[in-house]
């Protein structure tokens, strides 16, 4: 599948991951997966770019982390949504439906 | 090479893994982790070896546009607390300079009847308010209103104490070397060390030094070396926690040390009137003085008066020889002591506890760290009092007159409290995961 350019990615990232940790705790590689599967291939962004995203939803206290050993004797950085963050994503998605809205009313004319 | 080696090397060549603080080393190890998981998966795909090693790397792209994308990160909207972490330590600079003046270059005789030009001392807590009470107004643009009033509520807390620190019983401001242990906890531990990752080297180089010359200004009085100590415990307990290179400040601080400080020395040593450094010139023999000699015996019984238990014996109290008031002082002192002694063992219960179940290795030591503190105060105090040791003013663990301490003791437990704090968070989650798998 051809992949969405990387400027139209840009505005929305933070606030598909905050939705994606809405529905329960993810560490990065799962949150990449998740990503990649749910919108079929179409937002395989730089995996490494999440991460500098992700410590920064961090830092404003969006989303908290914490880390955990796995089977593999592997520890994962977990990170979780806050209340803070619910009340962002809910203004997030608010937001991108005004503006989805705005820009299909345009495409639509004529 | 394993492959581990082998990632290791590449992120190391975006810089990660050099990191000497934990939000950069936390960074790589996610990187390593997600480069690892990337090559499992390409090895479960029926990938060679070396092809899946290369996948990985690509699908994670390059580690220094990695890092050039979280350093931005992590400067937006931090501009505006850098500025006030330059405030706060311009601030620091010139009450510490008024200190040092007032201090050193100030006649010592007049200092010990309190009829020193205060104005030094007025401007340091001028400016220590000051900067307290406009941070967290600044703050608001940047952190959250909790965070914002947190904040607030702590310099309100700090200032008052910091104010009642300088007063004696008359009222008077009086000064103290303490005031620059207090002062320096205050920013390490409640402002300046979340900031150190993101300050630039000169304002690193600033902190240290100022770290530094409060430790000189210390030692100077060999009857306060003994806080010394105390204040790196404390340092370290610190930077256990933060899991900072402990080694490596400590020989920055010190080349730092020597450098700056040998001028300001040199004029302390030659100019300074301070009875600290006529004492050591008397030491030196350099200086013989009966009135300095007299000013030591009358310095060690004041000191000797910041221990809890009153120096007169029990028995001429009990017998009615004197002042039925200092049975009071007797009871309050034993009551300080074992107020202090039931604080200790339920700190001692606490650790326990999260020895065994939540506190990972530099918790447990920073824990170990402050245990050892308190265990240290609460003897040493006990000695003081019995005179087995030479009088000092440090006071007992949550107790005494010294506020100073009673600082150090409430911050070292709100370190605590907030790791604990964190580290029960995760054992919760990680008890949740479980039951949910």
């Amino acid at each position: 599948m051809k992949k969405i350019n990387s400027e139209l990615l840009k505005g929305s990232t933070e606030m598909m991951i905050l939705k994606l940790l809405a529905s329960g705790d993810l560490y990065g590689y799962e949150l990449v997966k998740k990503l990649a599967a749910i919108s079929q291939g179409l937002f395989c962004m730089g995996q490494g770019s999440l991460y500098p995203i992700l410590h920064f939803l961090e830092e404003e206290e969006y989303i908290v982390s914490y880390w955990e050993d796995t089977v593999s004797k592997r520890k994962r950085k977990y990170y979780r949504l806050t209340q803070k963050g619910k009340g962002l994503l809910e203004e997030k998605i608010r937001e991108w439906n005004l503006f989805v809205g705005g820009v299909n009313r345009v495409l639509e004319e004529n | 090479m394993n492959q581990e080696d082998r990632f290791r090397d590449f992120l190391k060549k975006g810089l990660w893994g050099y990191g000497l603080f934990r939000e950069e080393r936390e960074l790589y190890e996610e990187l390593k982790a997600h480069l690892m998981d990337l090559y499992e998966e390409c090895l479960e795909k029926g990938m060679e070896e070396e092809e899946a090693a290369q996948k990985a790397m690509a699908d994670l792209g390059d580690p220094a546009r990695i890092r050039r994308e979280w350093k931005a990160a992590k400067k937006k909207n931090k501009r505006l607390p850098n500025v006030l972490t330059g405030i706060v330590l311009a601030c620091t600079a010139c009450g510490g300079l008024a200190i040092l003046v007032a201090n050193h270059f100030d006649d010592w005789t007049e200092n010990c009847q309190g009829q020193v030009s205060q104005g030094g001392i007025f401007c340091l807590l001028f400016l220590i308010g000051t900067v307290f009470f406009i941070l967290p107004i600044c703050h608001r643009n940047v952190y959250s209103m909790k965070k914002t009033l947190r904040f607030f509520l702590f310099a309100l807390f700090s200032d008052a104490l910091l104010t009642a620190f300088f007063l004696n019983r008359d009222g008077i401001l009086r000064y103290d070397f303490k005031v620059l242990f207090v002062f320096l906890y205050l920013i390490l531990g409640t402002h300046l060390l979340p900031e150190y990752d993101r300050m630039n080297r000169l304002r690193k180089r600033c902190l240290e030094c100022f770290l530094a010359s409060s430790l000189f200004f210390a030692v100077l009085n060999p009857q306060k070396s003994a806080f010394v100590f105390l204040a790196l415990g404390y340092l370290f307990a610190v930077l256990a926690i933060r899991k900072r290179g402990v080694q490596k400040l400590i020989v920055r601080s010190g080349i730092i040390f020597l450098v700056s400080l040998s001028l300001p020395a040199a004029a302390i040593a030659l100019s300074g009137k301070q009875y600290q450094v006529q004492r050591l010139k008397a030491r030196l023999f350099l200086w013989k003085d009966h009135i300095l000699l007299q000013n030591q015996a009358d310095a060690a019984e004041r000191i000797t008066e910041m221990g809890l238990l009153p120096q007169k014996p029990l028995s001429a109290v009990l017998t009615g020889t004197i002042d039925p008031l200092y049975f009071w002082s007797y009871f309050w002192g034993a009551g300080g002591f074992l107020l202090s002694l039931v604080l200790i063992c339920l700190f001692w219960h606490q650790f326990r506890r999260m020895d065994r179940k939540i506190l990972s290795d530099p918790d447990r030591r920073a824990a170990g760290v402050f245990l050892g503190l308190y265990l240290f105060r609460f003897f040493y105090s006990l000695c003081m009092n019995l005179g087995l040791v030479w009088p000092t003013g440090i006071g007992l663990p949550f107790w005494g007159p010294d506020y100073g301490f009673f600082l150090f003791d409430c911050l070292a437990l709100g370190v605590l409290v907030e790791r604990l704090r964190g580290a029960r968070c995760c054992l919760v989650d990680t008890k949740r995961r479980n039951r949910v798998k």
